[in-house]
């Protein structure tokens, strides 16, 4: 799969032009092909379980798909993605919200709390160097860490530190402010800094800075 | 730690995300120069940074973007259960479901029904009474000269008294029996519709026919059902038809069971001789909701016009029927999958 796709004029750092819109125009095998692991992180970060996650994933890719011939190219398709993936989510949330408040007292449906991925950690097979030097241990422990984090601060510091976006994108793909961005960032690394205290310290065990 | 410390710390993440302004910045590194409590603040998030960097964006499973992709295309449902929230909330909804199933039922019975029946008509003076036709008149001796997959299917519904067996009728036919019986040979002994009538006993079901089927007859509903097979497409208005690839080893045969409905369409498929290996396994599970193009189909010769998909021999079933029904595919495989 194509990785690391770069927004702006869809277009990426060298000029090469998003594969996935070729002709001027996004072609819905290309993004398909092109976003689903972008998607696909994206779920399974915000998601409390595995089959929200699917869920989750797939209104999104509907939307997507059927949204492609309405995406005028106004932000990039990165962020068009990010944005959609995003209301799908706070929708869904919301819905689960008001089901909680409707249901009687003592009766619970779904997970109760945020973090709630239940089992082992799905097998990841991504190529890349950064990822065949961190062991499965510690790549458990920072996800375990990030869905320790308020949904907000996640989604914040996914967005900035795993994507890659920059504050504006990630202020127009959640619809906030960049100072609410940035505070966010700030506020998510500094707790992941605590969480993760014994990997940060120790130096030279396979993530150099 | 200084005033200057706390506004250097509250700028470190903006400085090292690149989003501070250039005096700004320049006048975090100066500080950064002379105070090693925030160089080591520094690094510190740094490392912090680079972990969830490595942790790095996870790899979407192939079955989760080809459910997504068919679902956005409105072909088949997806094969994960779903939690239905709006049925939850709406029982009424399940219960008009149930009813519009049990009314199409009936007038998919009834149309049925219509097409097997023969038009009220007098007998002409001097022919034989209808208990006479019905008794005298073989399966597949209609018509003795006639080809005898012509003969049989078409004779047994204008034979058959609809007060008598009207209900077996049907049935037959939405199973696809009436076609998928295969043919007598000639000089068997001919059954009449009367003893035929009175087997209310369940036998063993005929075989479908068999159908050799090539890729350029398989209509998926998109790339990715078919990007992982090693196989190529082509465009063709808005379907996708998948063909093999230039055969450089003997292609593989393996015959599936597939239930099409009216439209040609696979509703389910399974291997036709048990079980089957990983390659066929993986095809089967591509293949509900494909379109199987029965109306045109290949030339016998596959080498003298297309070179990439081949197809043995005709397909030896009659005309599909407006109706669902159950075929034996031998579907070619790609050359070295």
């Amino acid at each position: 799969m194509t990785r690391g796709l770069m927004p702006g004029n869809l277009r990426g750092p060298a000029g090469s032009q998003d594969p996935a819109t070729e002709s001027g125009r996004a072609r819905p095998e290309a993004v398909a092909e092109a976003y689903a692991d972008l998607v696909y992180s994206l779920c399974r970060r915000l998601a409390r379980n595995e089959e929200e996650a699917r869920d989750l994933f797939q209104d999104s890719f509907v939307r997507i798909l059927r949204g492609l011939p309405s995406f005028e190219g106004r932000a990039s398709l990165r962020t068009w993605i990010c944005q959609i993936v995003i209301n799908c989510d706070r929708n869904r949330r919301r819905w689960w919200r008001r089901l909680r408040r409707n249901l009687p007292t003592g009766e619970s449906l779904g997970p109760s709390r945020e973090g709630g991925w239940a089992g082992p950690e799905p097998p990841d097979d991504s190529p890349g160097p950064e990822r065949a030097v961190l062991s499965v241990e510690i790549r458990n422990r920072v996800e375990a860490s990030l869905r320790g984090l308020p949904h907000d601060q996640r989604l914040a510091v996914v967005l900035r530190d795993i994507e890659g976006m920059s504050y504006e994108e990630i202020a127009v793909s959640t619809g906030t402010e960049i100072g609410t961005v940035k505070s966010r960032i700030g506020r998510a690394r500094a707790s992941l800094r605590v969480m993760l205290a014994d990997l940060v310290e120790r130096p030279g065990d396979g993530t150099s800075s | 730690m200084t005033p200057r410390c706390a506004a250097a710390r509250a700028g470190l993440g903006e400085l090292l995300d690149g989003e501070l302004s250039e005096d700004r910045a320049r006048e975090l590194e100066e500080h950064l120069r002379s105070c090693s409590d925030c160089r080591i603040e520094r690094a510190g998030l740094l490392r912090t940074r680079s972990l969830l960097a490595a942790a790095g964006r996870l790899r979407a499973p192939a079955d989760w973007i080809r459910d997504a992709v068919r679902l956005a295309e409105g072909q088949v449902p997806p094969a994960a259960p779903r939690h239905n929230r709006r049925l939850h909330d709406r029982p009424w909804v399940l219960s008009s479901i149930a009813a519009a199933a049990i009314l199409s039922f009936v007038m998919i019975a009834l149309r049925i029904f219509d097409t097997g029946r023969t038009p009220p008509a007098s007998p002409p003076p001097g022919a034989p009474s209808q208990e006479t036709v019905r008794k005298s008149l073989p399966l597949n001796d209609a018509k003795p000269d006639a080809p005898p997959n012509e003969a049989a299917p078409r004779a047994l519904p204008h034979a058959v008294d609809e007060s008598a067996s009207s209900k077996k009728v049907i049935l037959d036919r939405i199973a696809g029996k009436d076609l998928a019986a295969p043919p007598q040979a000639e000089g068997s002994t001919p059954s009449s519709i009367a003893s035929r009538n009175e087997d209310n006993l369940p036998g063993p079901a005929p075989p479908p026919p068999v159908e050799r089927i090539a890729f350029s007859q398989i209509h998926f509903s998109s790339q990715a059902l078919a990007k992982d097979r090693g196989v190529v497409l082509r465009r063709d208005s808005d379907q996708m038809a998948v063909r093999a690839p230039a055969a450089q080893e003997a292609p593989r045969w393996v015959r599936i069971r597939v239930l099409l409905d009216s439209f040609s369409r696979v509703l389910s498929a399974r291997g036709a001789e048990g079980p089957v290996d990983r390659e066929a396994a993986d095809l089967i599970s591509r293949l509900p909701g494909a379109t199987i193009d029965l109306s045109t189909r290949e030339p016998a010769n596959p080498s003298a016009s297309s070179p990439s998909s081949s197809v043995r021999e005709k397909a030896l079933a009659p005309a599909a029927p407006p109706a669902p029904r159950e075929i034996i595919i031998e579907f070619q495989l790609p050359p070295g999958s």
